[in-house]
């Protein structure tokens, strides 16, 4: 069944329900008949009477029409009042409707006794009011009579509503609760056994959504696969060259000619920025979600200090320093060893930036929600502008920060993605006094990304 | 880095290497191959055996014949801790892992099954050659230490070091271990008590130096931690001392 078949039907059982309710609300209300409009329509009925006994004490030819000129016998739809003559037929010729005729033949009493008049004052004429054509209006007139409605169509149509969102929102908020675990990386996410076996447009939605995901998480597999395929590819024929240099390099010291050997060590440079490139694309590839972290208690302190020693190594040589400003007690926290290079990389960052002579400070602190790990450079520090792209791979700033060397750009990328993967966040900002501080904060409870 | 421990640990003998070193390298690059034997010829002092794949690579492993055997891990059919495995179930032949740079997991899970060393590659052949001679002087050397200098046994509170057949007992347990790890316990228990700097440790247990971002100390570290388990008093047995090193602690 469609959805506008679905919301018609709807639609139609709200008002058929309504009109139910309120009808058997008329019916079965206790007091319904002392209730106030039955006695305006009994006083109406009465007062007819009373106008035509009185005529006819005074003038029985013409009484009928003086009653007909004073009285309105017809107040459809809420009463019709049939004056009935001795000879059996309503005085304004209107058929009896079978209830009224059983009620004026005597088989059956009337179900409001007070509109039934039959005095010998009438002269065998017989009075009876029918209030019965349709009794949703007298709801209406009723006083409280359309609060009384409203409340019966709101709670009708709450109940409505209530089955139609577990048939159609229900449905609509896992598929869109789907979308964006999807979003957030997760391509496993499936969700047509979650409609069970009905046959509508939900369901053919959701069989659309898990085609279109496998779809996608194919795609991205193969790309992924390729990426990392080409990557090892390149590594043979790199390691290959490498070889021939090392060979080239030692003819080179047989035949003692340095102005080769420096060439070669050009080589070997740009060959080692070839591999470090490539082992950071595959890195980066590895870091795709969260499932992929194999999770350790790893001793934070311990592993900064680790990263800030072997940074100090490479500093040094340009006469910088690093520092780290951390307690002495351990901190051990579940996290993946790729951990270790997103730290690497932020700080090893800091000290290709930081001016000569200059410090990077590292410094670690407990909070509320975790541990925040500070790395500061005393660099130029970035172009506001930016600093939003800081993390994107490959991303450059090219003025101030000259081209950046080393690194193939996808350091802060790796950083970010494992931050992020290990339910943490990384930011950058200006610092006043001048230089970049990275902020990295991990939360304290190992849960996975995929939840946030 | 200045190397304190210099005095106590003792300097190993750089022996010229007089006996040829018989080098097995399990690569599936035929090529590189090649450049690997041409440039070890070149050197001098080497001869090169290549096999193709993990299983002909593993017969002539068991075969017992070869010094040192270099083992890429990324090799078809068979990968390269599969035939480490293999090759460990049988004999002690010292083992370098050709790993892709950045790789650690590979590092430390060939650390793990019992590789002595390893070394990014694509690789200088300079360095690879180094390597070679690092962990020849270091198993032809006999690792001679304070400890085994001694006496053939040492006993330092519940554990039992055999030096000649290089076992260690705790409890009079024996503690499996490789021949890094050996080395790096014999580096920290030549100086049982005292801080062992990382780069004294590599020194000892490696043959080299150690350079920046390279785990493999603390990797055998960690190692030794979870094989020999905690002192009686439920301490950590070896103690990381930041910025310094490592210390073997000794029940007063």
């Amino acid at each position: 069944m469609a959805f506008y078949q679905r919301i018609l039907v709807a639609s139609w059982g709200i008002f058929l329900l309504t009109m139910a309710i309120s009808l058997s609300a008329v019916h079965f209300a206790p007091g319904s008949d002392e209730s106030a409009d039955k006695r305006i329509v009994a006083r109406l009925v009465q007062q007819v009477a009373r106008d035509l006994s009185a005529g006819l004490a005074e003038d029985p030819d013409n009484a009928v029409e003086a009653l007909l000129t004073r009285q309105n016998l017809s107040l459809a739809p809420l009463l019709e009042i049939y004056v009935i003559d001795p000879a059996g037929d309503d005085v304004l010729a209107r058929a009896l409707p079978r209830r009224i005729a059983e009620v004026y033949t005597g088989k059956r009493q009337h179900s409001s006794p007070m509109l039934h008049v039959d005095s010998p004052d009438l002269r065998g004429y017989t009075i009876i009011g029918d209030d019965q054509f349709f009794p949703l209006a007298q709801v209406l007139v009723r006083p409280g009579g359309r609060t009384f409605m409203l409340a019966v169509g709101l709670a009708v149509s709450a109940l409505i509503s209530i089955l139609l969102a577990r048939f159609i929102v229900l449905p609509v908020r896992r598929i869109r609760e789907a979308g964006r675990r999807v979003a957030d990386g997760d391509l496993s996410v499936r969700v047509a056994h979650t409609v069970g076996n009905r046959s509508d447009d939900i369901a053919s939605l959701a069989r659309d959504f898990d085609r279109m995901t496998e779809q996608v998480e194919g795609l991205l597999q193969d790309q992924q696969r390729l990426m990392r395929d080409v990557s090892h590819e390149l590594r043979s024929p790199l390691a290959r060259l490498l070889a021939l240099i090392s060979i080239a390099r030692q003819r080179a010291a047989a035949d003692d000619a340095p102005a080769s050997t420096e060439q070669l060590d050009r080589m070997e440079r740009e060959l080692d920025r070839v591999d470090e490139l490539i082992s950071s694309i595959l890195a980066f590839a590895q870091l795709d979600h969260a499932d992929a972290l194999h999770r350790q208690p790893i001793d934070l302190v311990d592993l900064l200090e680790n990263v800030v020693d072997d940074a100090s190594l490479e500093a040094h040589a340009e006469g910088k320093e690093v520092q780290l400003l951390a307690g002495s007690e351990p901190l051990v926290m579940p996290l993946d060893g790729a951990i270790a290079s997103a730290f690497e990389n932020v700080v090893r960052n800091a000290v290709r930036h930081t001016a000569p002579d200059s410090r990077v400070e590292v410094s670690i602190a407990r909070t509320d929600a975790g541990v925040t790990v500070t790395v500061d450079d005393q660099g130029p520090g970035v172009p506001p502008e930016a600093i939003t792209q800081l993390f994107a791979p490959f991303f450059r700033v090219e003025e101030g920060r000259g081209t950046r060397s080393g690194s193939g750009g996808l350091g802060l990328a790796i950083a970010e993605r494992c931050m992020r993967l290990h339910g943490g966040a990384i930011a950058a900002v200006n610092r006043p006094e001048g230089g970049l501080r990275v902020t990295m904060s991990l939360p304290r409870a190992a849960e996975a990304a995929s939840a946030g | 880095m200045s190397d304190p421990s210099e005095r106590t640990l003792a300097v190993l003998p750089d022996l010229p290497v007089t006996q040829e070193i018989k080098v097995l390298l399990v690569d599936d690059d035929a090529e590189f191959a090649q450049l690997v034997d041409e440039y070890l010829g070149a050197e001098g002092g080497f001869a090169v055996t290549a096999r193709g794949d993990g299983e002909a690579g593993a017969r002539s492993a068991l075969t017992g014949e070869y010094d040192v055997i270099l083992l890429d891990v990324g090799l078809p059919k068979q990968n390269g801790f599969s035939v480490l495995k293999l090759i460990r179930e049988q004999i002690d032949t010292p083992v370098i892992m050709l790993t892709a740079r950045g790789d650690d997991l590979d590092r430390i899970l060939g650390l793990e099954i019992g590789a002595d060393d390893y070394l990014a590659k694509p690789c200088n052949l300079r360095e690879l050659a180094a390597r070679i001679r690092a962990i020849m002087r270091r198993t032809r050397g006999g690792g001679s230490s304070d400890v085994q200098a001694e006496s053939g046994r040492a006993v330092i509170g519940d554990l039992t070091v055999e030096a000649g057949s290089r076992s260690v007992y705790r409890d009079g347990e024996l503690i499996a271990l490789t021949g890094a790890e050996y080395l790096v316990l014999d580096a920290l228990l030549a100086q049982a008590g005292e801080v062992v700097d990382k780069g004294a440790i590599a020194k000892h247990a490696l043959g080299r130096r150690l350079q920046p971002y390279d785990r493999s100390v603390d990797v055998h570290v960690g190692h030794l931690r979870k094989k020999l388990g905690p002192l009686s008093d439920g301490r950590q047995r070896i103690k990381t001392v930041r910025g310094r090193g490592y210390l073997y602690v000794v029940l007063s």
